[in-house]
């Protein structure tokens, strides 16, 4: 009897072990146990307009066609969060610029961040720190950080390793991507470098109205929208205009119309720098005139990145001209160039028709051939 | 013998390292540091300084400025260039501090000798300043879109921003705008002083007074309550050219 007892003692041991083993990640498999698959990297070529500067690519992240493939995978899955409901592309949709038309995004537990999503295009032009406040100095670094983010996707590294290491197409992926020889081997450091592969593609295609008449078609803006790109760029003197400057390019410049710099513009009216309810980028430098002031987000396909600011205050560009034409609080670290907005104009105030043809030449900027373009959609779909 | 002492004697003279200004074939790194002052004291963002006669509150939020082909002059008039091109930004965004900062720049593999003078060009030298953005490698210091002015087809040579209280009654009511660009603005100044490149030898020091930018030629103090920016129409450089001009009187050079 008493054997009988331990012989069913025995086999329930080695049944609830074979039961538990099945549900377990294949985690510690064999070594080498992906070398059978080819590995043979080509190189991935930027798309990017002929008058854009060339793409900055880290020499330890070289870009190749089956890791940004594997970015691009990893960007959609909603396998990085903590139950699998919530992708990066949850708050950076394509078809809103890679934006999420929330004031501030929702993580997988409902909670409010305290920013809003910042725009894609073009963010492999952002050397200058990423996110609102600059905290981070690489997408290699920022694709870390919202997984294990608690009001984002609320998950752990190890976690989302163990899935992929067990998931029956990434490894292969990986394996492809960058050459490792058994998924042991799939990181957390490798996603990143994938997900920034895919995020350096997001390049202006250069047809917008506005590249147009850059590239010399100087007929396709009408009279407003000329007017409006004459106030940004402050270039009315070429035409012998009398029109006012807008100050846009000192912050909003450059061939991506940002010089990714950090600035006040001229949003709240506090007392002390110490009042402003988010202190974005002192967070960063700990440097109390930097209270306040955020990154200059790209006006590229502003018109599709709706709604402004880093706290999504704005819904329309009029509520987001409007503002910029009151000129600021004067404010101790506000930026200078915000009381010389309307400069040349009677009073030195913007009228409604400068306002109308400065949102009318912020529509030039929008480029549907960049946000349609299907190599940077959900491969899923 | 006579002979011998005569070929003795030569080789002394082509041996002895006194003898010579350049030191045959030997480098040494070479540091300048750029430093950005006010009335001689290192400039701090956001500080109120006294300005003209009437001492009104003047601050600053941003100095940069290119500079080119700064070369170290040797005594026959030929040169060494250092760099083409500098980028020295002053007020860097990544700063945990307001003062303001002091880039250092080790330039290597410099004929170690002696020079009578340093060469700068203010501003991006007309070559470069034909160029544009797109031209240059991402880490260039001419990359910098932002430094652009597609407008004038120009680089801004020297960025200074900031405010002032022209009423000296607690409000910086009068924002100051100074982006200084084109060819028509461009400068270049010498300085005569010895200068030893030697391994071990400290480097120099290029010191910026912000204050004396401002002060014009008879000493009096530039009009910053009219002339509170710089023209966006590249034939109208006035308020530039006396900054650009300025410089010269604001730039010092010490080893």
């Amino acid at each position: 009897m008493k054997n009988l007892f331990s012989k069913i003692f025995i086999g329930l041991v080695l049944a609830l072990s074979i039961l538990a083993c099945k549900d377990m990640p294949n985690n510690n498999p064999d070594p080498g146990d992906l070398e059978y698959i080819p590995y043979n990297p080509q190189p991935y070529t930027i798309v990017k307009p002929s008058f854009f500067p060339n793409v900055p690519v880290p020499a330890d992240n070289p870009m190749t066609m089956d890791a940004v493939q594997l970015g691009r995978r990893l960007f959609y899955d909603p396998l990085l969060s903590a139950d699998s409901t919530m992708s990066c592309s949850s708050c950076h949709l394509p078809q809103h610029n890679f934006t999420d038309l929330k004031a501030v995004s929702i993580g997988i537990d409902g909670i409010a961040g305290r920013r809003s999503s910042m725009a894609l295009l073009n963010i492999a032009y952002a050397t200058n720190g990423l996110f609102w406040d600059g905290r981070s100095p690489s997408l290699e670094d920022q694709a870390l950080r919202p997984v294990e983010d608690p009001i984002e996707m609320h998950n752990t590294w190890p976690q989302v390793i163990s899935k992929l290491k067990d998931h029956p197409a990434y490894p292969a992926l990986f394996r492809k991507a960058f050459g490792i020889k058994d998924r042991a081997e799939i990181s957390k450091e490798l996603a990143a470098k994938a997900i920034a592969q895919f995020e350096r593609i997001l390049i202006s295609s250069g047809t917008s109205k506005f590249d147009q008449f850059k590239q010399g078609n100087i007929d396709i803006f009408d009279d407003e929208e000329l007017d409006g790109f004459l106030m940004y760029f402050e270039e009315a003197w070429q035409y012998g205009l009398n029109l006012p400057d807008a100050q846009c390019f000192h912050c909003h410049g450059g061939i991506t119309l940002t010089g990714n710099n950090y600035f006040n513009n001229g949003l709240d009216s506090v007392a002390s720098l110490d009042d402003f309810t988010d202190l974005g980028r002192f967070e960063v430098t700990g440097n109390h005139s930097d209270k306040g002031k955020f990154r200059t987000p790209t006006l590229r396909n502003i018109a599709l990145s709706a709604p402004y600011m880093h706290d999504g205050r704005f819904q329309t560009l009029e509520e987001l001209v409007e503002n910029y034409s009151k000129k600021g609080f004067g404010v101790a670290n506000e930026d200078p160039n915000l009381p010389l907005i309307g400069l040349n104009a009677p009073n030195n105030t913007l009228s409604e028709a400068h306002k109308k043809a400065l949102v009318k030449f912020l529509h030039t900027l929008t480029d549907t051939v960049f946000v349609k373009n299907p190599d940077i959609q959900n491969p899923f779909q | 013998m006579k002979k011998l002492t005569f070929v003795f004697a030569l080789f002394v003279l082509a041996v002895s390292p006194g003898c010579h200004e350049h030191d045959e074939g030997l480098t040494a790194d070479f540091t300048i540091t750029y430093k950005s002052h006010f009335d001689g004291e290192q400039l701090t963002k956001y500080k109120n300084y006294p300005y003209g006669l009437a001492g009104i509150p003047l601050q600053f939020t941003r100095f940069s400025t290119y500079l080119s082909d700064i070369e170290l002059i040797k005594a026959d008039g030929s040169s060494h260039r250092l760099t083409e091109i500098e980028y020295i930004d002053f007020t860097p965004e990544n700063a945990s501090t307001d003062l303001s900062a002091t880039p250092a720049i080790t330039y290597k593999n410099v004929p170690e000798g002696e020079y009578t003078g340093l060469r700068i060009g203010y501003g991006v030298k007309p070559s470069l300043n034909a160029k544009g953005p797109a031209d240059f490698d991402n880490n260039h210091p001419l990359a910098k879109e932002i430094e652009y002015w597609s407008g004038w087809n120009s680089y801004i040579f020297t960025k200074i921003e900031g405010k002032a209280d022209s009423e000296n009654n607690g409000s910086l009511d009068i924002s100051l705008l100074y982006h200084c660009g084109s060819d028509a603005v461009y400068k270049v100044f010498e300085f005569d002083l010895p200068i030893h490149v030697h391994t071990g030898e400290p480097g120099i020091a290029v010191n910026f007074d912000l204050e004396k930018i401002f002060t014009m030629d008879d000493g009096s103090y530039y009009d910053i309550v009219t002339n509170f920016y710089t023209s966006n129409n590249p034939n109208d450089v006035v308020v530039a050219q006396v900054l650009m001009h300025n410089f010269e009187k604001a730039a010092t050079v010490t080893q």
